[in-house]
């Protein structure tokens, strides 16, 4: 008896010390694995990050386009105007925070990729959120795939497009050199990952999220790209059909800007404290004006009864300048002071853009795409196209009306690159020929410094340490 | 002013309640004292001094067979007080000394000079140590430096870390601004290259807890007993992985156990000075042609010149009385010279009241004592104030043990104006001398006044902090012990940041006025809980074979709990209550809050043998453990063996006249470190942001983590000697190599991989360095004279042994020059060679690579085109201190240096066409290039394209200027009142003294531009005068 006391007495309170004295202890907000991620709802918040990382590129691509000339403020603010005219220095300085910010969004994919399998999902309810982070996170992926290909590679329509450098597809959250795969290999990474993405299927509908209707328009956007028409329009097509043409109408229109429930949505960016900031850039004063404006003869275009009009185009007639047409959207929000909650990421006018370029290429299709083109501007309220276009005509009046809606979004300059040495070759003495380097952008210092395995695109510098 | 008086009286008034409560204590103490020797008290006085001179605190000296006993002081002063009559033995006893016996012969002073008692640990006994981790063993091979309190003491100095400059070889402290701001303590250099505190700040423990190193700035040094100072890795093992970058051990002085009550109260009141003056700044006079020869239209020296209305209305019939009304405001100018560095630089006060009590019996001592410091800043609005209490009692439980009791509490409070849109320190060379306070619109500064200038910001920080800690000691037999310390410590800091509504920027803001006054307040607290068990077992077997063995275990607890409210809207009144919460957008208000704990559990085993004091072995092991890491990095280990030889042990070499003491050593010790790493590195860590996606809160992937992350890996040996000569030299030599291997650093990595930056073991580096040191202490020569010189140099030398990946390192995507390089020191200043001023361009000649000239703006520059400049950090520093007694005078002078750093000028003042608003440099219109042709000028022309700003602001050989300095860093003239006139006061007062006292006084340096240690302009290291008085009753 004794002796079991003079054991046990210490043996206890070493056990109580050493609970003590545990050093498991846990963070106040931080999270650690394996812990970390194993619900749908902690799943969630990490996609949301990469989500709400997605950089809001619209405005930079707009002014390198014909969208905007510049007004008597322009040059009071040099870095703008190096952008607008295409001064190499400026895509080194827009390269070096898109590439990162890309890159960062890639990698929270990654870590929660990495992570889905251990997510423990016990009701139907999880078992379905599970699925539709699976079927987010491709497809969040592709799209980040999707605009580095478009911005750092060459057309994988040109000759020789497919087998041209790409970008890098990153898989590991770890530390990796990887060299760029073809862009032919990131167009077939691109396609698995919304195959992916449709297998494990969407079942949402807040546009906020990618849903199986923004794996769709990606889908589709994607084909057009690699020149795979038939599949592109048949896409497209399928999500017009399924959303309907009376999305087009003038009082859905107007929800797309005003934060409202929009029927034509299909995703959006949802960050309140990020979109207060977007389109900031373009004002030189609250009360004097923007450094920029609609260019004059596109401005022009927008007619009375076209629900477009109003939101497009924010005409003021100040004595020191004269009428300008100023920038609506966005732009127009913050001047009449309402709050920018949401920036549109994809609509469904883009499906049906998609369609009528896929119908004018394919060659056979120009009646189908005059018939939906006719249709959307009729719900816009916008003039029709004559009857008798066709062809290249038909084709050059689509990006027309493409650029009319996507004004100021950035749109614009993928098509200008796209149809740089076709049918929008040198739309403006500002924009280069199509053989002009700048029409890849550089690989940033950020990457090619501390990754051998980096090529540098053709004409930009590529330095090292030891120059 | 009204606060600092409300908080200085609230410490008078709890000082004055504890005195009251003692007093009646210590009345009763003394009462049995003085029945004893009611008809004749004899006093008896003096110094005792160990065999090298140095004194001696906490000697015993007793009247054999009698309760008469005192202890000796800080500076081995004693004074007995009993009834003594001749033939009476007085005895000297210390642990670790040979015990001494005087006869009383009925003198009144009886110095005395001990000698290390070899034979000691056979008579040890218990004592009261609540520092478990000082063990005996450990001092005999491993390098342990003891800081000299006294004249620690005798500078006036409120921040005890900037007092601590000098006061041992190796441990460089470096103040880094104003008074207030918190000073780099380094020992033997950065072991790591990741910069700053967190990975290569000491570790600092007071009376055996771990205090933070804010906590150890606000202690009083009065209350210090002790400071010692662990630099090699043999005296730091026991510490394990927190010691990798060295110890401050620090134990707090106790009550006495020979019944006597000393009640101490020391003032000191005093001045301080403005500074040194940086660079002079141009008169008037000067300053206007300057601005005519630069021709910018916004200065009155060119806008009212005759040049000015000759190219502006050349052919103006009112051409002529435009001059000349021109010439009339500059003549009005002219008349007004402000020198701004009197204007805006103070004279402030200095004060500190110190009070203890020390007493007790052989069963229960205690001491007591209550401090309140405060001290001004240069500037206006700067100050610093500190009040502390501390409690000490030690009890005898019976034969076999001790338990200690320490409590302490402080408080400190910080203010400065100093925000982040300037100091008012730098509108000494910004503010023009034809400006004054009054006038209505300066030119410096347009559309503002003086007084917009003054008063946009201030800043407050208050410490409060408070610990207790108790320890046990138990020796149940002759050979074993067995010892353990707790304690716990709390740091409040409460920090408020306003800018008024008023202030310039505020009404600048374009906000409308319920957004104006921004307030920004913080509570953060830190606590830390220490716990340290360790048992001893020694053994002297055969009077030859001295056996030690120890087994410890301790835990540190951290725990940090921060929150902090920003807020606009408050107007002019710094309260968080009126911040405006209606507010939205950017002028939100906003909630901060970080809550973190962290453990530290560690087991270690110590082995020491001395064979026939003559040789020393030891060896130690500690194995950590850190909360902050994940379970599979958790563990790490320290261990250091050590060698000791003292072959003036032996007996031939006993008593020797010439040699009085050898002692060789050296260790060999390996220490892991994962200091500044955290979970987020290591493996994946997330982290909820604080807006939201959508309907979803987000979550955030701290950091890239590295899963191959190793810790850094110190290696280190070092070798010393201490020789003592003729019984008043002695000599320290210290050499050490520290290498740390698998060093830790954020680098770059290439951005495709979603981070920017990931934390990596990148290489090895490498710090060595000697240290030596020489003191005389000469106090034979002549009875009424006493003499002390000591020197010491410390040089420390670091290089880039190894990078694993590449051979030089980047550290940044638009740097030209590494960081680091193999074969190179980390801390080198690069930059370009230059050879004059052009005299036709007018901008400087640059030599690069291979000779080539090199034009700024026009020449792209390479990494070739840099050289080494010098090292940033100064390699060598040291101490000269001196000491002269005469009788009971005593003057102690202490002198730092430092010598062989470089550092780049401000040239802030070097005025350029754009900013010649602000005041520049004196002399300037004659040593710039203003005209083509111009030759032998000292500083390039003002009229440059912006192309060439980058070329123009890398260091060169002419705007960089040697970083060397020698300091009067303490100053002490003292005279202690003799016993003989002691007597008057009816023995009431046992000990009176009064000293000038000054810190700081000057600094002498070639560098001719800001602070060389600061490397701020207006920001350099307060000299402090006092008159000091103490009086011991």
């Amino acid at each position: 008896m004794k002796g079991l006391f003079r054991n046990i007495i210490p043996a206890m309170a070493l056990a109580a010390m050493m609970q003590a004295c545990s050093l498991d202890i846990p963070y106040d907000n931080q999270f650690s694995d394996p812990d970390a991620i194993t619900t749908p709802e902690t799943g969630r918040e990490l996609l949301a990050d990469a989500y709400s990382n997605l950089p809001n590129i619209d405005f930079d691509l707009a002014l390198l386009t014909d969208d905007f000339e510049p007004t008597y403020w322009a040059s009071r603010n040099p870095s703008l105007n190096n952008q607008y005219t295409w001064q190499p220095q400026a895509f080194i300085d827009l390269s070096a925070n898109l590439w990162p910010e890309y890159y960062s969004v890639i990698s929270t994919i990654n870590a929660l990729t990495e992570r889905i399998p251990d997510i423990k999902a016990d009701t139907d309810a999880d078992r379905r959120e599970v699925a539709d982070l699976v079927s987010e996170a491709a497809t969040l992926k592709a799209y980040c795939y999707f605009q580095l290909l478009r911005l750092f590679a060459a057309d994988p329509t040109a000759a020789g497009g497919l087998d041209a450098e790409g970008i890098v597809l990153k898989d590991e959250v770890a530390m990796q050199n990887l060299p760029r795969s073809t862009v032919g290999q990131c167009i077939s990474e691109i396609r698995r990952l919304l195959t992916l993405a449709e297998e494990s299927g969407h079942q949402g509908t807040d546009p906020s999220w990618l849903t199986a209707d923004a794996t769709q328009l990606l889908r589709a956007e994607i084909e057009l790209y690699a020149g795979n028409y038939a599949e592109a329009a048949s896409r497209a097509e399928a999500l017009l059909d399924k959303r309907g043409y009376g999305c087009f109408g003038p009082d859905v229109y107007r929800y797309l800007w005003d934060g409202s429930q929009c029927d034509e949505r299909i995703f959006v960016y949802d960050n309140p404290d990020v979109a207060q900031t977007f389109y900031i850039s373009l004002v030189y004063d609250t009360n004097s004006g923007d450094y920029y404006a609609v260019s004059s003869d596109l401005a022009d275009d927008y007619t009375e009864g076209d629900c477009r009009t109003a939101w497009s185009i924010y005409p003021v007639t100040t004595s020191a300048l004269g009428y300008q047409p100023y920038l609506g959207k966005y732009n127009r929000l913050r001047k009449e002071k309402q709050e920018i909650s949401l920036i549109n990421k994809m609509r469904l006018s883009a499906a049906l853009f998609v369609a009528a370029q896929a119908w004018c290429l394919d060659g056979s299709n120009s009646a189908k795409a005059l018939e939906a083109m006719n249709l959307y501007l009729g719900y816009r309220g916008a003039p029709l196209l004559p009857d008798n276009l066709s062809g290249d005509d038909l084709l050059r009046e689509v990006l027309h009306q493409k650029q009319m809606e996507f004004v100021g979004e950035g749109e614009r300059f993928f098509d200008l690159k796209h149809y740089r040495s076709t049918l929008l070759s040198a739309p403006s003495a500002r924009i280069p020929a199509a053989d002009d380097y700048r029409w890849l952008w550089p690989i940033p210092k950020e990457e090619y410094l501390y990754n051998e395995e980096m090529t540098q695109n053709p004409g930009w510098p590529k330095s090292s340490f030891n120059d | 002013m009204s606060l600092k008086f409300a908080t200085m009286f609230r410490f008078i008034i709890v000082f004055f309640f504890l005195f009251g409560a003692i007093s009646e204590f210590s009345i009763a103490a003394q009462h049995t004292t003085a029945t004893k020797s009611e008809q004749a008290v004899t006093v008896l006085h003096g110094i005792v001094t160990d065999d090298t001179g140095e004194p001696l605190p906490g000697v015993v000296i007793a009247v054999k067979g009698t309760k008469c006993a005192t202890t000796s002081d800080v500076d081995g002063r004693y004074f007995l007080r009993g009834k003594l009559s001749k033939g009476d033995i007085i005895t000297f006893s210390l642990l670790g000394m040979k015990p001494m016996e005087v006869k009383y012969s009925g003198q009144s002073e009886q110095n005395a000079s001990m000698k290390t008692d070899t034979n000691s640990l056979k008579e040890l006994t218990v004592t009261a140590e609540s520092n478990i981790n000082n063990i005996d063993i450990r001092s005999r091979s491993g390098v342990v430096e003891t800081v000299d309190m006294k004249r620690l003491n005798e500078k006036p100095m409120m921040d005890m870390s900037l007092a601590l400059q000098g006061a041992v070889p190796g441990l460089v402290v470096t103040n880094t601004g104003e008074l207030g701001s918190k000073p780099t303590i380094r020992i033997r250099g950065n072991q790591s290259l990741r910069a700053g505190d967190s990975a290569n700040e000491p570790l600092f423990v007071l009376d055996g807890k771990v205090i933070s190193s804010d906590a150890f700035r606000t202690l009083n040094p009065q209350d210090i007993r002790e400071i010692k100072v662990l630099k090699d890795a043999a005296a730091c093992a026991l510490y394990g992985i927190k010691a990798a970058n060295g110890v401050i051990e620090i134990s707090s002085k106790r009550g006495s156990h020979f019944g006597a009550v000393d009640v101490t109260y020391t003032l000191g009141m005093g001045v301080t000075l403005k500074g040194r003056r940086g660079v002079d700044v141009m008169k008037t006079a000067e300053k206007l042609e300057l601005e005519r020869l630069m021709m910018n239209e916004a200065t009155p020296g060119y806008r009212y010149s005759e040049d000015y209305y000759l190219k502006r209305y050349p052919n103006d019939p009112r051409l002529p009385s435009m001059i000349a009304e021109g010439a009339a405001v500059l003549d009005s100018l002219r008349g007004i010279n402000t020198d701004w560095f009197n204007e805006l630089m103070r004279n402030a006060l200095y004060q500190s009241h110190n009070l203890s009590v020390r007493g007790g019996s052989e069963q229960m001592s205690y001491f007591m004592s209550a401090n309140l410091s405060t001290q001004g800043g240069q500037v206006e609005g700067n100050s610093t104030l500190r009040g502390s209490v501390r409690l000490g009692v030690d009890l005898a439980l019976g034969k076999i043990g001790y338990f200690t009791l320490s409590m302490d509490g402080g408080y400190t409070d910080n203010k400065t104006p100093n925000g982040s849109t300037f100091t008012p320190a730098s509108l000494i060379y910004n503010l023009n001398p034809y400006e004054t306070r009054s006038g209505s619109k300066l030119w410096s500064y347009p559309n503002r006044t003086f007084s917009d200038l003054l008063y946009q910001y201030n800043s407050n920080s208050t410490d409060k902090r408070g610990g207790v800690s108790a320890s046990l000691n138990l020796k149940p037999t002759q050979d074993f012990e067995i010892s353990g310390v707790a304690g716990l410590d709390y740091l409040l800091n409460e920090s408020t940041q306003f800018t008024p509504a008023s202030s310039y920027s505020e009404q600048q803001s374009g906000f409308s006025a319920a957004e104006l006054g921004k307030l920004n307040k913080d509570k953060n607290t830190l606590m830390n809980f220490t716990y340290n068990i360790r048992a001893v077992y020694n053994h002297l077997f055969n009077d030859t074979h001295d056996v030690t063995l120890s087994l410890n275990h301790d835990y540190y607890l951290t725990a940090t709990d921060n929150l902090g409210i920003t807020g606009y809207g408050v107007g002019n009144h710094p309260s968080a209550a009126l911040i405006n919460q209606s507010l939205t957008g950017a002028r939100k208000p906003s909630v901060s809050s970080l809550k973190e704990k962290v453990a530290q559990l560690g087991v270690g085993a110590v082995a020491g043998y001395t064979y026939n004091h003559t040789y020393d072995l030891f060896a130690t092991y500690k194995l950590d453990a850190s909360s902050l890491l994940p379970s599979d990095k958790r563990w790490n280990s320290a261990w250091a063996a050590g060698l000791g030889w003292t072959p003036s042990a032996y007996s031939f070499l006993e008593d020797n006249k010439v040699i009085t003491r050898i002692n060789l050593k050296g260790s060999y010790g390996s220490t892991a470190s994962l200091a500044g790493v955290s979970a987020s590195q290591t493996i994946a860590t997330f982290a909820y942001l604080e807006d939201a996606y959508a309907t979803s809160r987000i979550l955030q992937m701290l950091a890239l983590y590295n899963r191959d992350l190793k810790p850094e890996h110190t290696t280190s040996i070092d070798a010393g000697a201490q020789i003592g000569l003729f019984n008043f030299l002695s000599l320290d030599l210290q050499w050490y190599r520290r290498q740390t291997a698998d060093a830790l650093l954020d680098v770059p990595i290439a951005a495709s991989n979603g981070f920017s930056m990931m934390k990596r073991n990148i290489g090895i580096l490498r710090n060595d360095g000697i240290e030596a040191g020489i003191s005389m202490n000469l106090n034979d020569l002549h009875p009424d004279w006493r003499f002390r010189l000591s020197t010491n140099v410390a040089y420390n030398r670091n290089k880039v042994v190894d990078l694993y990946y590449t051979d030089k390192l980047y550290t940044s995507d638009y740097s030209l020059i590494p960081d680091f390089q193999i074969g190179k020191a980390y801390d080198i200043l690069y930059g370009l060679e230059q050879r004059g001023i052009n005299s036709v361009t007018g901008l400087p000649i640059f030599i690069g690579k291979d000779g080539r000239e090199i034009e700024p703006g026009k020449t792209q520059l390479t990494r070739d085109d840099f050289i080494s400049l010098g090292h940033m950090t100064p390699p060598f520093s040291g101490t000269i201190s001196l000491g002269v007694a005469w009788r009971d005078l005593e003057l102690d002078a202490d002198f730092y240096w430092v010598s062989g750093g470089i550092r780049q000028y401000n040239y802030t003042y070097v005025r350029n066409r754009d900013d010649v608003n602000y005041n520049a440099l004196e002399g300037l219109t004659q040593t710039m290039w203003f005209h083509r042709g111009d030759v032998d000028k000292l500083y390039y022309s003002p009229f440059y394209a912006s192309s060439a700003i980058e070329t123009l602001s890398y260091a060169n050989t002419s705007n960089t200027g040697s970083s060397d300095y020698l300091r009067l860093s303490m100053l002490s003239l003292r005279y202690r009142f003799p016993q003989s006139v002691l007597r008057h006061t009816s023995n009431i007062v046992k000990y009176a003294s009064v000293a000038f006292q000054a810190s700081n006084l000057f600094t002498l340096t070639p560098y001719n531009e800001s602070d060389p240690e600061t490397g701020k302009l207006g920001a350099s290291i307060q000299p402090v005068l006092t008159l000091n008085l103490s009086v011991t009753f």
